[in-house]
This record gives C-alpha cells, structure tokens and sequence, in this order.
C-alpha cells in the first residue's frame, strides 16, 4: 500500500536516512522501530512531505507522492500524528478534531468520524469544550489520535505515540491502536518502545542510523538475537 | 467642570478606540498567522482613507458607504503585496520581511505623496459633525457611528475566525504552523488570505479614520505605531483584548491630552507607547504574543 | 597610533590605498565643480551616519529611528555654536559626546528596562525620533521651534587678512577633504572596534542572543556599547550636516530619510562588509540626487522605498559581496583568504 524505495533525506548538508527502504502492506500494523535518532521521525515526516528527499522515491497505492505539498498529502489519505502530539492549544477539543477533518473528504464524513472517536475515547466526550491545553498528558494523545482519525485516514502514521506517558495510559493507547486496525485503518507506528511495538506489530523494521537494518514479521524480531541485545536489554 | 471634562474625554477615549482596535486586528492577524510584523500596515491604512476621500470628494459618497471600496482597493493591494513580495521571502529571517514592509510602507507613503499631495484631507460631512447628548457628555454622531460600525466589523471578523472552517484554519496557522499543515492546510494559500483579510481590515478602517481625524502622507508610521502598541498590549490573536487595547490607548490619550496639553497630543502617544514597550513587551491583557 | 595596528593583509591594504587616492583625486576629476562636490560632500557625511547605523547592525540591532541621533546631534552642535559662542569643532565634539549619552541612555531603557529584541527595539526608535521632534518643536525658547535655525557657522574659517577673505567654507574642495577625512577616520574606529574581541561579542551576538548570553557572553554590556558608538557617531554625522547647510528645522533634523537612507545603503552596500555602507552610501546619495530628485521632485523617497524592497528580495547581502568576490578572483590565489577576514559569516543570521 505505502512503498518507500531507496530515499535519501536530511537537513541542509546533514543527511539522516540513507537509501531507507520499507513496504506497508493493506489492513497491517507496521512497526518501525530503533534508538534515539535513528531516523524514525524524519522517515515519517519525508513521507508526509514535511521533507522532500534528495533521491528514491515514495509511492502509495501505485501513485507517486515524494515531493508533494503536505496538504496535498494529507488529501490521499496518508494522516500523521507527529511527536509530542502539537495540538492546538489554545482551541477547544471539539475544534481541534474539526481540524483534523479539514480535507473535503473528511468533512462529509464528520458527524460519523466525530461518533467513532467518542466512542473510542469517551473521556474526550466530556472535555469537548475544554481548551486543548489544559489536559492531561494521556488525554493530549488521545486527542491526537483521534485528531488523525478524524481526517478519515487510509493510513495512520504515529510517532511515539507512548512517549511520556504512565505505564497504564501506555497500554491504553496501545490497545486502541489495535482497535483502530482492526476497524480497517492501516498503522505505521513509530516507537522507541521496542517490546510494545514488536508485540502488536504484524510486521515490523528496524532503523539504525538511517538504514534498515532488519525487517520482518513482528514476532521473528522480538526473538531475533541482535534486537534482544540491542533494544530490549536482555 | 473638571470631572465633566474627564467623563467627556474618557467617552470620546473609548469611541476612538473602537477604530484603533480595529486598525490594530489587521496587524494582529498578518502578524500571528505569518509572524510578519506588517510595517507598511499604517499606509494601508491611509490608502484606505484616501480612498474614501476621493469618493467623498469625487463622487460625493458618504465615507459609510464608501467603507467596502476601500476595503476592496486595500485588500488588492495586500493581495499584490504578499504574492509578490512577502510570499518570496518567507524563509529569510524575521527583520528580513521587517525591513520588507518598511520598505513598502515608505513607498505607498510617497505614492500618497505624488497622488494627493501633503496637504491634510479629511472627509466633513455635516451629520456626522453634530452631537448628541448622552446624559451630561455630548458627543458627535460621526463618533458614535464609526465606533459602532468598528465594533461590528470587529465582530464580524470573530465570527469568521470561530465559526468557519476557514477561520480555523487561521487560527490553526497561528497556533502550529506543521501541526496546521499535517491537518491537510494549505498553508500557502491560506497566508494569502489572511494577509488580504489584514489589509481589507485595514482599508475599512482607514475609510472610518478619515471621518474622524485628518490624514497626510507621513501618518503612517504614527498608526502603526499605535496599531503595534495594542497588539502588544493584548496579545496577538485576542478578540476582547484587542477591543480592550484599543480602548485603552484611546482613553488614556484621551485623558492625557486633556489634562496636559493638546500641543503635546502627539508626544502622547509616543510616549505611551515606549511605555508600553519598556513594562510589558508582551500580551498584559491576554495571551502572549510569543 | 593604535587604530592603525591589527591584522592588515596586503591584500586590503592595496585596496585601502587605491580607494583612498581615488577619493583624493576625485576633485579634480570632476573639474571641481562646485555643485558635484557639493553632493559629494553631504554624501561624506551621511556615509558616516550609514556607518554608525551598521555598527548596531553587526550587534543584531535594527534601528527605525537613527534620526534621533542625527538630529539631536544637529541642534546641539548649532545651538551651541550660536548661542554660546563655541566653536564649531568644538561644538561638535560636544554633540557627539551627547550623542554617546543618548544613545546610553536609550540603550539602558531598551535593552535592560525593557529588555526590548528586534522589531520592538526597532520601532520604539522610531518613536524615540518622533518624541525628540516633537520636543524639538515645543522647546521654542531653546529651539527656536519649528521655523527652525538660520545662519549656523560653518566648520571652516574664514580668515580675513590684508584685505583678502579665504573663505575655505565656500570653497568645497577643502570642506570634502575635511568630510574625507572625518570618514576615514571614523571607518578606521569601527573597523577597530568589529575587528576587535568587542566586534566578535557583537557577531555573537547578532547570531544566536541566547547561545551568546549561555556562553558568558553579557550582552547587554556589548549592546549598550553597540549604541553608544552609534550614537556617538550619528551625532556627529548630524552636526557635521547642520554646520555644513547651516540650516535646521525639527521635522527636516528629524526626517525619516536619517533612518532611510543609512537603511538602504549599508544593505545596498552589504552589512557584513565593513566599508558595504560607506560604498552604499556614496551610491545611493548620489542617485537620489542626481537621478530619483530629477525624476520625482516630491517624495523622491518613494524610488528609495522602491529600492529596499528589491534589495531585501534580490540581493540581501548586498552588491559590494558580488564586487568583492570579483576583485578577488582577479587578483591571485592566497589573496581570497584575506577578503573573508572582514566578511562576517554567511548563511541564514546574515541580516540579523
């Protein structure tokens, strides 16, 4: 479904993804994993045309999208929840989920995108006319989340969605991203959290200082000698 | 007699500050979605004035009614502004689109000049000179009148930024410029309509200027000035404390003029501005502006 | 004397030296016209203003409102010179001490006080010269108000001996060397001063304020400075201008051309070139004068306006950059290392 082939991307002169290359097929969750500053949010930023690679090229469903506009981007389908949530703060919730339904697409479908979000998180039921700002760490990334759904996704990608968060609230959100996939959304997740990640993902890839190192089903990696040592500490 | 004089110039203080705010959510606007200060914003203004005047003077058209011309006229002008100018340097630093806008600000002040010449304009009609008593304080109808029609375009503007899906958006550009884009915001085309909805503000509220004050060429900096003033004072992007703003510049230069002297009317301004800057560079009445 | 020691490559001082004896022949090659040097001779003068405005420039410093200082140097110099008999270089000297203190004190206002940053220092400039006029109009028993001063003496003697008057004020070729020289001598302080520890405060500075400020760097020490050298000498670019046009008035001392035309020229000229204002300068006076006043007779500022924009979208690092790297690769290999030494650092910060 999303193909990323061969893309070489940085920052002026600093170039962080080296010839990365990783397909996400229809209906799965795809995990890509790695340490700090491997190239994970640059990845997903390149592919939601934030940054335009140098070279390689990035298609989804057999149409080329490297190098278009972000909105542009956001029209196919393709949603990203970026690291540390950056909601509208100063919005209320309901506005803030408003603007995830933006593109004309999403819009006809608001009143029902708006429906299954409550219903996923019912907390943001109630705080719908709160300032986005004022909630708790856990509620921002459900509202996040639900944000990117509300853009009425064919894929959904999210960056660390775990980040910061209690242990609890961590399985929580974990869990409704399994909800979200099984209701028909594709998932590419980003997280350092390498054990939670591999545990939900059907496949996964791991990331080292820019390149794929490994890639596979989820639960081959988990048991895979190099990511036991390297990220899972045992 | 002293406390009357008060009343009445704290009443005329809160009227012309109607327009002050009004002048001043043009700026705020530019400036909170495209973090460009708008410098020329005060001849935008002017521009707006002249307009009404030549209307006025040309086709006898009361400056009310000329007021969507003048909007129109300005907001084009903004239009050619950003896509020409602003727009190809928005990834230079901030006091590059500073120095921009001063430059376009010096040009409209002189083109004025080559139009409408030095002389000092203003737009008599003789309604809205007389006045009407309000208990003790008699006030002119024209003040009355473009402090009412600043108030509605006021609301008018917060309606669209709250209710529409395009106003959100703006406010959207103005919270997070990525997270507005990831929405699926062209945020391109969006700048430009915020910057011809700033300039559109501007030019109504320059037809409404031109009833109340006279105008020449060199006023320009003095209204951005003033326009700057209530931005930092109420935040960028806060409808009621813009209107509080305003109101207060209005008033206390109002009062100062009063008890000092009229002589020193200007200093005033000018003086309370730098003020301002020195206490509270940032939002005291409501959000920060950074 | 020590302005004269520091890094000089032979480079530059080949190029110092050209420059200079072209200045020095200009007057006979334009046949002495009195009219051209004329021209010259305020363009000396402004470049010297230009100069003191990219002194606070290279200290990341935007100023709206240098006519603050010009004009105030202005009316101090004349007003002395008139009303109690001080001589004029004398008078002028004094001005530019004033200068100094203002622009101290503004300084102290601004950048501690206020802790006022880009545009919000930028703009109460311009409303630190809008208050000077002001004051300047409604201090008519000091001022003389708005109608302004008449007959301010020149700088220059006039000697009177057996009959005979020379009258070296009327004559412009000395006063351009006079002005020549004033210049020389102020581009020689600067470049002092931004060659100088004070000089890599400031570039810190204009780069990154807080990386500076973490690094141990006080700057508000190195901004107050920054404007006190500024101040200093616009003062003394305005007092030369009053003594040399012996005329003044508020709103012509306080013009928004004293902000304008030092704008325009340093970014005409390059701000990260130390002579880039002085060059900008030169240039642009002269079409203002000779060719934007011919064309438009009011509001020649508009060509001027018209200008800064094209310079900002076009061209922000300025034309002397593009003349600098020809004469660079003109002359031989090892030299283009000496042409960097005085250009700042390129890249995003450029403008600050």
């Amino acid at each position: 479904m999303l193909k990323v082939k061969k893309i070489n991307v940085g920052y002026g002169d600093l170039q962080v993804l080296w010839e990365t290359s990783f397909t996400v097929k229809r209906g799965e969750i795809f995990a890509l994993v790695g340490s700090n500053g491997a190239g994970k949010t640059t990845t997903l930023k390149t592919i939601s045309g934030l940054l335009k690679p140098f070279s390689g090229l990035i298609k989804f469903l057999d149409k080329n999208i490297h190098g278009l506009h972000p909105y542009k981007i956001v029209e196919e389908g393709i949603i990203h929840v970026p690291e540390g949530r950056r909601l509208f703060p100063g919005m209320t919730v309901l506005e803030n989920l408003e603007l995830g339904a933006y593109t004309k697409k999403a819009r006809v479908k608001r009143r029902d995108s708006l429906e299954n979000v409550f219903n996923l998180f019912p907390i943001l039921r109630e705080r719908k006319n709160q300032l986005a700002g004022t909630l708790s760490g856990g509620e921002q990334q459900m509202l996040a989340i639900a944000r990117g759904l509300m853009g009425a996704p064919r894929i959904l990608m999210m960056d660390e969605p775990s980040l910061g968060l209690a242990p609890k609230i961590v399985l929580k959100i974990f869990d409704a991203i399994k909800e979200i996939n099984e209701n028909g959304v594709t998932i590419l997740l980003v997280e350092q959290n390498v054990y939670h990640a591999l545990k939900i993902a059907e496949r996964a890839a791991v990331l080292e200082s820019g390149r794929v190192v490994l890639e596979g089903r989820g639960e081959e990696l988990l048991g895979d000698e190099h990511v036991k040592k390297s990220y899972l500490g045992r | 007699m002293l406390w009357e004089s008060l009343l009445s110039s704290i009443v005329y203080g809160i009227l012309v500050g109607g327009v002050y705010a009004l002048i001043s959510m043009g700026l705020a606007l530019i400036w909170g979605v495209m973090d460009v200060i708008n410098l020329s914003h005060g001849e935008l203004v002017l521009l707006g004035g002249y307009v009404a005047y030549w209307l006025f003077v040309l086709e006898d058209l009361n400056p009310l009614l000329s007021l969507p011309l003048a909007a129109l006229v300005v907001g084009s002008i903004g239009l050619i502004m950003e896509k020409f100018f602003v727009s190809k340097i928005k990834e230079a630093p901030a006091l590059n689109t500073f120095l921009l806008t001063y430059g376009i600000g010096i040009f409209i002040a002189n083109a004025i000049l080559q139009i409408w010449t030095a002389d000092y304009r203003r737009v008599n009609v003789s309604f809205f000179l007389e006045t009407v008593s309000l208990g003790p304080i008699r006030v002119s109808r024209g003040d009355v009148l473009t402090f009412s029609l600043s108030f509605g375009l006021i609301m008018f503007t917060h309606i669209i930024l709250t209710k529409t899906y395009l106003g959100k958006a703006i406010r959207a550009l103005t919270e997070d410029r990525i997270a507005a884009q990831l929405m699926g915001i062209n945020d391109k085309q969006v700048d430009i309509i915020a910057f011809v909805m700033g300039s559109m503000l501007a030019g109504a509220a320059g037809s409404l200027f031109v009833s109340l004050y006279y105008v020449y060429p060199a006023l320009g900096g003095w209204i951005t000035a003033k326009a700057f003033i209530i931005v930092v004072l109420s935040g960028v992007g806060s409808m009621s404390g813009t209107i509080l703003g305003g109101v207060m510049l209005g008033v206390a230069e109002s009062i100062a003029t009063t008890l000092i002297s009229a002589s020193y009317r200007e200093l005033i301004g000018f003086v309370i501005f730098i003020i301002t800057l020195l206490i509270k560079p940032s939002g005291l009445l409501g959000r920060s502006s950074h | 004397m020590g302005i004269f020691k520091g890094k000089i490559s032979s480079f530059e001082l080949k190029t110092f030296i050209l420059v200079v004896a072209l200045a020095y022949m200009l007057p006979f090659m334009v046949g002495f016209s009195a009219y051209i040097l004329h021209v010259l001779n305020l363009a000396l003068i402004i470049s010297v203003l230009s100069l003191s405005w990219s002194i606070l420039v290279s200290c990341g410093q935007i100023s709206f409102g240098h006519a603050a200082f010009f004009g105030s140097g202005a009316y101090v110099s004349a007003l002395l010179a008139i009303d109690y008999g001080v001589p004029p270089p004398v008078s002028i000297l004094i001005s530019g001490v004033f200068g100094a203190l203002m622009g101290a004190g503004i300084g102290g206002l601004c950048f501690r006080l206020g802790k006022l940053t880009g545009p919000y220092f930028a703009l109460s400039m311009l409303a630190f010269a809008e208050i000077c006029r002001i004051i300047v109009i409604n201090l008519g028993p000091l001022t003389r108000g708005p109608l302004g001063i008449y007959d301010i003496p020149p700088f220059l003697p006039v000697f009177k001996f057996w009959g005979l008057t020379l009258d070296l004020y009327r004559d412009k070729v000395p006063n351009y060397y006079l002005l020549l020289a004033v210049l020389l001598f102020t581009f020689l302080v600067v470049r002092k001063v931004r060659n100088s520890r004070i000089g890599f405060a400031f570039k810190c500075i204009s780069q990154d304020e807080d990386a500076a400020e973490t690094v141990g760097v006080d700057t508000f020490r190195y901004k107050l400075i920054a404007i006190t050298v500024s101040g200093l000498f616009a003062a003394v670019s305005g007092a030369f201008y009053a003594h040399y046009t012996h005329y003044m008035e508020p709103s012509h001392a306080y013009s928004v051309s004293w902000t304008l035309l030092p704008v325009v020229s340093s970014l005409f000229g390059g701000i990260n070139l130390l002579s880039g204002p002085i060059f900008g300068c030169l240039i642009i006076w002269c079409t203002d004068e000779f060719l934007f006043t011919e064309l438009l007779t009011r509001g020649h500022e508009l060509l001027l306006g018209a200008l800064l924009v094209i310079i900002v979208i076009y061209m922000p690092d300025g034309f002397m950059i593009k003349v600098k790297e020809l004469l660079t690769s003109i002359s031989k290999g090892g030299k283009a290392e000496a042409v960097t030494e005085n250009v700042l650092p390129r890249g995003e910060e450029e403008l600050c």
